[in-house]
């Protein structure tokens, strides 16, 4: 039997890793909602923000300054692949930006193994996060209370500024119909370099919170882009709410099924997928077929 | 003589290797409202798209005020004071009529909550509505929502309405062209697609007949209302 210690641990952890993949998954929804580009280099701006961690952390000897920096760069990275590569092909066959985007997570990838070498890294936790809560017979790492407590705040800024704000309207109004929001007078390719780079940060800031917990390592970018997109898929394509709620939902049935069989996680998430689509095809936030 | 606010001259337009619009000439005079007619697939959407620029002519040119716009992006032609209120209305069904609005003021200067409530004071029935879905409204309703919509932001000197009547109950029609009336008389000058072509001409005062994209007839709307064979050759109305 499954003790109360063990689920609540669970859950925690579920939650953090929830909110860390709504991280990653809220840049990919948002770019293909406004720009119906299926970023396949959104996984490899998440290891670049790891490793830019790692070089940061060591050579400013901080981890903080890493947690900013390191964002930062991933989001002039993903600006400039929005600039350079993105923008020539807009209104082209999907298949183009596919193509593309996966080519440039190769050749990151390529790069990074250059550059840091093919073995694992890590970002030094700092000493005020580091250690254990103990709470009766639950103990549960401080860093990892930190991760969980960062992204949600993050997360939740954000889904008050895409409730609230005219930026959120536009956003969520060009997801339906960009054509229609650029006849309105906005200039929307501004708001599509916005969007990359917003979510290149985002996917930055997972990488360095992730890349102080697990390992920094060239294959973790493809890693985390599956599951990213299970969880866009679940979501509703092109939804942020969605994608919030389904990087929960997969989170926490990751967790809770790495109780039952910790080998089965991954079949475990694919069959949520399998069976959210089954029942509703647009996902659990995706437009209905009439809207 | 009028003074001419939207010209377009000669303009072709393709979609991709297709040719739609050929060497099509139209001319809005400031304050009128001309109608453009014609049959299923005769380009007048076509049209509208090309003077918005949302599909770019591949020869022609289209003046407003006198300023070549084509090759513009859209939203610089919205800037330029023309607003288009497409087809099947198109309005933003998971917002809510408030933010479908706002979207629409945010790119106009000045104060905005003025122009919203005299856009509510213009459409009570949307000023009911603020809080609810846009795409939970009726036709007639995301219909009045569209209009509205294109009237917030810059100022709004000719509209582009393509089928503000599709779908909607005789009634409602009714409706819709009242509106239309009254924003005329307000200053807006209309350019009016519409398949309903006895909607259209009764509200126009110049009519363009479009056929397999070219400009076949132009005549004043009230002449070709009554103009038993033109209508039936043309519009196939009996
Ligand atoms: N995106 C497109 N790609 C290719 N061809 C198109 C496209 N849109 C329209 N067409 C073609 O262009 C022609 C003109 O279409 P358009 O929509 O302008 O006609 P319309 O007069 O508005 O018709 P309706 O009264 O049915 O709205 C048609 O033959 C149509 O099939
Ligand atoms: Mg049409």
């Amino acid at each position: 039997m499954v003790d109360a210690t063990t689920l609540i641990r669970a859950t925690l952890l579920g939650l953090q890793l929830g909110m860390t993949l709504a991280l990653v998954a809220a840049g990919l929804t948002l770019i293909f909602g406004m720009l119906d580009v299926i970023n396949f280099a959104h996984g490899a701006l998440y290891m670049l923000g790891a490793y830019f961690g790692v070089t940061v952390a060591t050579e400013l000897g901080s981890f903080w300054l890493a947690l900013v920096i390191a964002p930062l760069l991933v989001a002039v990275v993903g600006g400039a692949i929005e600039i350079l590569s993105l923008r020539p092909l807009y209104g082209r066959n999907p298949l183009y930006h596919i193509l593309l985007t996966f080519g440039i997570a190769i050749m990151t990838q390529g790069l990074v193994v250059e550059i840091w070498g093919a073995q694992s890294l890590r970002i030094q936790v700092p000493d005020a996060l580091s250690g254990t809560l103990t709470y009766g017979s639950l103990s549960y790492p401080v860093y990892w209370m930190f991760v969980l407590a960062v992204s949600t705040v993050l997360i939740g800024a954000i889904w008050l500024a895409i409730s609230r704000s005219d930026i959120g309207i536009i956003i969520r109004a060009s997801a339906h119909d960009t054509e229609m929001v650029d006849a309105l007078g906005f200039d929307v390719s501004r708001v599509f370099t916005g969007v990359v780079v917003f979510g290149a940060a985002l996917a930055g800031v997972a990488g360095v919170l992730l890349g102080a917990s697990r390992s920094v390592n060239p294959g973790m970018g493809f890693g985390v882009i599956i599951q990213a997109f299970v969880i866009v898929v679940i979501g509703g394509l092109g939804s942020f709410r969605g994608a919030v709620f389904s990087a929960l939902l997969i989170g926490l049935v990751t967790a809770y099924g790495a109780l039952i069989a910790p080998s089965l996680t991954d079949l475990f998430m694919f069959a949520l997928m399998a069976v959210v689509l089954i029942i509703k095809p647009s996902g659990l936030f995706g437009a209905t077929e009439a809207a | 003589m009028a003074e001419e606010l939207l010209s377009v001259s000669s303009i072709n337009t393709h979609y991709g290797q297709s040719h739609v619009l050929f060497d099509v000439s139209l001319s809005v005079d400031r304050g009128g409202i001309v109608a453009l007619v014609g049959r299923n697939g005769a380009g007048k959407t076509t049209t509208l798209r090309s003077i918005m620029c949302l599909t770019p002519v591949t020869s022609g040119t289209i003046t407003m005020n006198d300023e070549e716009i084509q090759g513009l992006q859209p939203h610089a032609v919205r800037k330029r004071g023309i607003s288009w209120v497409p087809e099947g209305r198109r309005v933003f069904g998971d917002l809510t009529v408030e933010e479908n609005l706002r979207l629409a003021a945010h790119t106009g200067e000045g104060d905005k909550r003025a122009g919203f409530e005299e856009i509510y004071d213009r459409f009570p029935r949307l000023d009911e509505r603020r809080t609810q879905k846009a795409g939970t409204m009726s036709g007639g309703e995301q219909q009045m929502l569209a209009i509205a919509r294109g009237l917030l932001g810059p100022e709004t000197d000719l509209l582009l309405l393509d089928e503000p009547s599709e779908g909607l109950a005789p009634q409602i029609v009714e409706d819709v062209k009242d509106i239309i009336r009254d924003l005329n008389d307000d200053g807006v000058t209309i350019l009016l697609v519409e398949q309903n072509a006895e909607m259209a001409l009764d509200l126009a005062d110049l009519a363009y007949v479009l056929e397999t994209g070219e400009v076949v007839h132009d005549a004043p709307a009230s002449e070709l209302l009554s103009d038993r064979s033109a209508m039936e050759t043309y519009l196939g109305v009996k």
